[in-house]
């Protein structure tokens, strides 16, 4: 009896890490295996095979790494602010239930559909000096006949906020789908019982529904502040390599643009290192500003 | 219970995969036959069923999806439809497609039987030994002739490694109204690289917007469009004494640098130049009216409305009309396993007919089998394609030496840097130390010899 129940108890304790193993050796296989071998590729002199911080000093000493940095550091900001306040603006809307609320939700879901190479065309499409943009503010009177915007042509703070605002476009939806599903896991009464003592709309978004939406708004922010380090399709769609350079553009430059350069596969592997460290700290760092550890070590 | 069995399951599916996993030791009962002589005494008609060929050919060109399509549907179907091949059809990068074969090479396992290579890249092929020689093959055919002019690396030694099967050059389109702008007493078809400046000015002042298209996202063909011009100024085709293509700051190039800062300082290019990858929509659209630019794209703008356009050849300079010419070549890849098949589709993609509807349904690229220009007729893409033919023949001609360089695309990026800094910023005249700089990366790409 007694070894019956070791048994049963033995078990219960494997059984979990079983069911694990296969994901585990999947894992292990197809993305610890060639993460480890850009690691340590990343170290190492190609040539020789010696240890090295070539590749950093390379990536440190490129004179696009800067503005890389600076044009990534300004999307991230800017996009992830503006982004997620449009979103919980629109979720809070949606929340409300009003009569279309349901067609307003599918119209706003629909760039989220669209693959960002689609995006990109799209709004090139639009933004060129003959293209659907002008057209539309000739047809509706905000520009007069014969008069153009050059959209696309101009200095690098007009791209980047052309660009802030295509991905805008594209990204809104779903960080507003993520904080939709988590205003309606709030319990009503809470915010019922908020209006019964007294509390105005404001209030009670401000003392109840906010902070008991904390959870979800990590979520999503760490989801978008990742997401916003690596966007590079939409900018090289737009202007092309190297005219606008961010982080992940330098990678794909040198793996895929540049490739045989000498220099290129030290370039690449020093830049998604660093790209890598800066997406972890970014991430790390918002978690612990919004009390995300506190809050899992105090239970 | 059910936890027994929730372990049992997950045992199952563990022992399952690392059984997966393992070496596996198989026991095959074979049963051996035995051989009997059997005597026949009437002829029996016995259907042999041949398997049925797949050959895979791998392509750098055709890109554009309109070009694939046509490629795959009028003229790799009907040899399917002849022949009972069938072609797999894969359109790739150079870069890429040279490691694929690469890797199928060393392993042994050649999986790509034909490749469609750019002649920039073909001593790739030739040094690596990849591709097999086709002398033999070209010998049996007796009713067409390949022109010579891509031969350089396609013939190594005596022996010939590629077929090349379309050819190109640059020339000039304009929008019809553009012509109001043509300054008086030049002939379209003699224009100057001077003229061509003049023109683009003068529309500029009278629209108060440019309209002169190159395709100014960095990596693309402006590298092209300066190189022709060069040429036309005096520089040597690639290949020949220094200064040769390409070159950013000998005295020739900065000639043609000249001409182009002229029309960047009048703000003469299109506004938005620097997005445009390709200047056939800008055309079409009519953001551009004037280009010098691939034949084949000139001949994609000019079919869509022939009457919108016209057609010139590059225009000249002090050396005669310049242009950066290119071909594109198929080899069979060494070690194929359909070598018979390959041999069938090189011999019908060169066929006369065929090398016409090829370059004609692709935009007006040049056929590049002589016979093949007795089928030209009288449509819009025949045009281009005599036009083009007329380029080549009496212009100063380069071709790309890719394989001079560590990486063609960084190649292009100095070009496209002081297109950016000195055509479009500068005030109009050139900046020797700009362009000397410029020279110094240039150098420091090259292959060490």
């Amino acid at each position: 009896m007694t070894a019956q129940r070791k048994s049963a108890h033995l078990g219960k304790r494997i059984t979990p890490y079983l069911l694990v193993i296969p994901v585990f050796i999947y894992y292990l296989i197809f993305w610890v295996q060639p993460v480890l071998q850009q690691v340590i590729r990343s170290f190492l002199d190609p040539t020789t095979g010696q240890l090295s911080l070539e590749s950093y000093r390379l990536v440190l000493t490129d004179p696009d790494f800067i503005p890389a940095l600076r044009n990534t550091a300004i999307i991230v900001v800017i996009s992830v602010t503006m982004e997620f306040f449009i979103a919980l603006f629109l979720a809070l809307i949606i929340k409300r239930d009003f009569w279309g609320a349901s067609i307003f939700l599918f119209l706003a879901m629909l760039p989220m559909a669209l693959p960002p190479v689609a995006v990109g065309a799209m709004w090139k499409t639009g933004l060129t000096t003959n293209g659907w943009l002008n057209s539309l503010l000739h047809y509706v009177g905000f520009l007069p006949e014969g008069e153009k915007i050059y959209w696309l042509a101009g200095s690098t703070w007009k791209m980047l906020a052309l660009i802030i605002i295509i991905d805008a476009w594209q990204v809104i939806p779903s960080v507003m789908i993520i904080l939709l599903a988590g205003l309606q896991n709030i319990p009503k009464e809470l915010e019922e019982a908020g209006y019964v003592f007294g509390g105005n709309y404001f209030t009670v978004l401000r003392k109840i529904t906010l902070p008991l939406l904390r959870p979800t708004i990590q979520t999503a922010v760490v989801l978008r502040l990742i997401a916003a380090i690596q966007i590079w399709l939409i900018v090289i769609v737009l202007v092309g390599f190297s005219r606008l350079p961010v982080l992940v553009e330098r990678i794909v430059y040198y793996h895929e643009e540049v490739p045989r350069l000498n220099i290129s596969p030290q370039m690449a592997a020093g830049y998604t290192m660093i790209v890598t460290v800066i997406v972890s700290l970014a991430a790390l760092i918002y978690l612990r500003l919004s009390g995300a550890f506190s809050r899992r070590e105090g239970g | 219970m059910n936890k027994r069995m929730t372990f049992a399951l997950a045992a199952v599916l563990v022992v399952s995969l690392l059984a997966a996993c393992a070496p596996k030791t198989v026991t095959v009962t074979v049963e051996v036959p035995v051989e009997r002589t059997v005597e026949v005494e009437k002829t029996v008609e016995v259907p042999v069923e041949v398997p049925a060929k797949t050959l895979v050919l791998s392509s750098e060109m055709f890109a554009p999806p309109a070009e694939q399509e046509f490629f795959i549907n009028e003229i790799l179907k009907p040899f399917e439809e002849e022949t009972g091949i069938t072609v797999n059809f894969q359109v790739i990068k150079g870069e890429d497609m040279f490691d694929r074969v690469t890797v199928q090479q060393e392993t042994g396992h050649v999986t790509t039987d034909l490749v469609l290579v750019f002649n920039g890249r073909f001593s790739w092929w030739t040094d690596a030994g990849y591709v097999l020689p086709l002398d033999e093959v070209v010998s049996e055919w007796t009713d067409r002739t390949i022109l010579p002019a891509f031969d350089r690396n396609a013939v190594v030694d005596g022996t010939r490694y590629f077929v090349p099967i379309s050819a190109d050059v640059y020339l000039t389109i304009a929008n019809n109204k553009a012509l109001d702008y043509l300054p008086e007493g030049v002939d379209l078809n003699n224009l100057t690289y001077e003229q061509y400046a003049d023109w683009a000015i003068a529309i500029a002042e009278g629209e108060g917007e440019g309209k002169v298209c190159v395709t100014g996202v960095p990596q693309k063909m402006w590298i092209y469009q300066f190189g022709s011009s060069a040429l036309s100024y005096g520089l040597n085709p690639a290949g020949q004494p220094e200064p040769a293509f390409p070159n950013v700051n000998s005295e020739p190039s900065a000639a043609a640098w000249a001409m182009w800062a002229r029309i960047g300082a009048a703000n003469g290019f299109m506004p938005t130049v620097l997005n445009v990858d390709n200047c056939v929509d800008p055309l079409m659209r009519e953001e551009a009216w004037l280009s010098v630019t691939h034949n084949a794209r000139v001949g994609q703008v000019y079919a869509s409305a022939e009457a919108q356009y016209t057609v010139a050849p590059a225009p000249s300079g002090p050396a005669g009309v310049g242009t950066i010419a290119g071909a594109h070549g198929i080899g069979i890849v060494k070690g194929t396993a359909n070598y018979d098949a390959a041999v069938q589709l090189l011999e019908y993609l060169t066929r006369p007919e065929i090398q016409v509807k090829i370059n004609k349904g692709t935009g007006g690229f040049i056929p590049v089998v002589a016979e093949a220009l007795d089928y030209l007729g009288e449509d819009p893409t025949d045009e281009i394609i005599r036009k083009a033919l007329l380029v080549l023949e009496n212009g100063v001609t380069s071709y790309l030496p890719i394989s001079d360089f560590q990486d063609w695309g960084a190649v292009k990026k100095v070009f496209d840097d002081v297109f950016q800094q000195m055509v479009l910023q500068g005030d109009g005249t050139v900046d020797q130390a700009l362009l000397d700089e410029a020279q110094a990366r240039l150098d420091a790409l090259r292959v060490e010899q």
